[in-house]
């Protein structure tokens, strides 16, 4: 074999290596989220100041903001009291992916759907449940050889309550807690009303690639 | 630049992943169907197995085999014939994290399972139940196959179609009378609305060179 075979099958490995990469790196932000190891959830992230993280509520803009989102507005674990957390499961799952590795192995986009079963408790109450469901799309950067996500985007279907229909809910644009976005979502929260058409490319699914640019 | 061997053995230990996931689907689909027989196919045989289930631990294949053909059963045996009607229990596996050793011999796993389970028990008693659970798995490669070697069993949650998983009764576990080999020995946390979600169950597995840097995590 070639070096020039060589170099060419060494780079289609780690094309195909950064597709399980990505994959489990979206495992993991679900593993550390429920268990509010959201420190660690940061450190799935780049360190580059153009991370963009837009939950149904608004937009985090650069690192800062994505470190503020989840160690400010959620909070990590380790920095609570115990009680804050009791009866509280944000248990979300992913599934369905369709990944796509750019041509030179430098960047790759991803989209999910998720389904959920969110808990939340409001003070002393008793916890509440909900279904919730939605999409992801990720695009993930490689950064000093190790895989990391660079811009998420989270597409509401609905947050109900575990006996009220979707079609009864109002739209998923809130959270429970207090939130410092830095900016409105810059796509619509698609809102099931009984007569809006689902809209298409939202996200859109991603098609083979040459570079990110 | 790697050579065409070192190239190949990568190639393997993506492929191993594939595997292993694969083989968390062939495990739920046939366990729907009651196919528990061909577990014992899916499972290596070495005397250092461990299946840990809500209700308790099971050693070695000897465990394995008398937990899935003895306290679950298989749809072949005329004992369960009953039970076999108005039984479905389906759970879906999803949100992986593998990591295959960098001695290629060994993988972890993990997943979140979301289901449903539906058992007769009378005709005004059936209904369906919500059953979300996790597992951790540890796989290894046995004379070219990949194969289950320890499982444990995380439950998240289990409430009729039509109850909040918060305002179930506090879980015991779900199967009486088993012949595990011992309780387990680390509790697992099932939804409580008075507890706070663990941080490691499961952890989601970290790269690693072999198992023995490891161990059993789960």
């Amino acid at each position: 074999m070639t070096d020039a075979n060589l170099e060419a099958l060494t780079h289609e490995l780690q094309r195909q290596m950064a597709i399980h990469d990505c994959k489990n790196l979206m495992g993991k932000v679900m593993y550390y989220g429920v268990a509010w190891l959201n420190q660690k959830l940061v450190e799935l992230w780049s360190q580059r100041e153009d991370c963009l993280l837009e939950m149904p509520w608004g937009i985090y803009d650069g690192r800062k903001g994505v470190e503020r989102c989840y160690l400010q507005d959620f909070g990590d674990r380790n920095a609570m009291d115990e009680n804050q957390l009791k009866g509280i499961m944000m248990l979300y799952t992913v599934d369905t992916p369709i990944v796509e590795v750019a041509e030179d192995g430098q960047t790759a986009k991803g989209v999910w759907v998720s389904s959920g079963a969110d808990t939340w408790r409001e003070g002393d109450e008793h916890p509440q449940g909900y279904w919730r469901w939605g999409k992801y799309a990720v695009d993930f950067i490689l950064e000093d050889g190790v895989w990391k996500i660079w811009h998420m985007r989270f597409y509401p279907f609905f947050l109900t309550k575990y006996d009220v229909s979707w079609t009864e809910a109002p739209a998923y644009d809130w959270a429970f807690f207090p939130v410092t976005p830095d900016r409105p979502r810059e796509t619509p929260v698609y809102h099931y009303d009984g007569q809006s058409v689902y809209p298409t490319g939202q996200p859109a699914i991603p098609a083979p690639y040459a570079h990110y640019e | 630049m790697k050579t065409a061997e070192q190239l190949a053995f990568e190639l393997d230990r993506l492929g191993a992943a594939q595997k292993c996931e694969q083989l968390m689907s062939v495990y739920v689909s046939l366990h729907a169907e009651m196919r528990h027989i061909e577990y014992m196919n899916l499972w290596t045989h070495r005397e250092d197995c461990k299946l840990e289930m809500p209700w308790g631990a099971y050693e070695g294949f000897a465990g394995v085999e008398r937990c899935y053909l003895k306290d679950h059963g298989d749809r072949s045996m005329p004992e369960i014939q009953e039970l076999l009607h108005g039984l479905l229990c389906v759970h879906c596996i999803g949100t992986s994290v593998i990591e295959v050793a960098e001695d290629g011999q060994t993988a972890r796993g993990v997943w979140i399972s979301p289901g449903f389970e539906t058992a007769n028990e009378g005709p005004e008693e059936s209904q369906g139940m919500w059953a979300w659970s996790k597992y951790g798995v540890d796989f290894i490669l046995e004379d070219g196959q990949w194969k289950i070697w320890k499982m444990k069993v995380y439950p998240l949650f289990q409430a009729p179609y039509d109850t909040c998983w918060t305002d179930v009764p506090p879980y015991d576990g779900f199967m009486l009378d088993t012949t595990c080999d011992h309780p387990l020995e680390r509790p697992i946390w099932n939804y409580d609305p008075n507890g706070r979600y663990p941080d490691d169950q499961p952890a989601p597995p970290a790269p690693y060179k072999t198992y023995d840097d490891v161990g059993y995590t789960w």
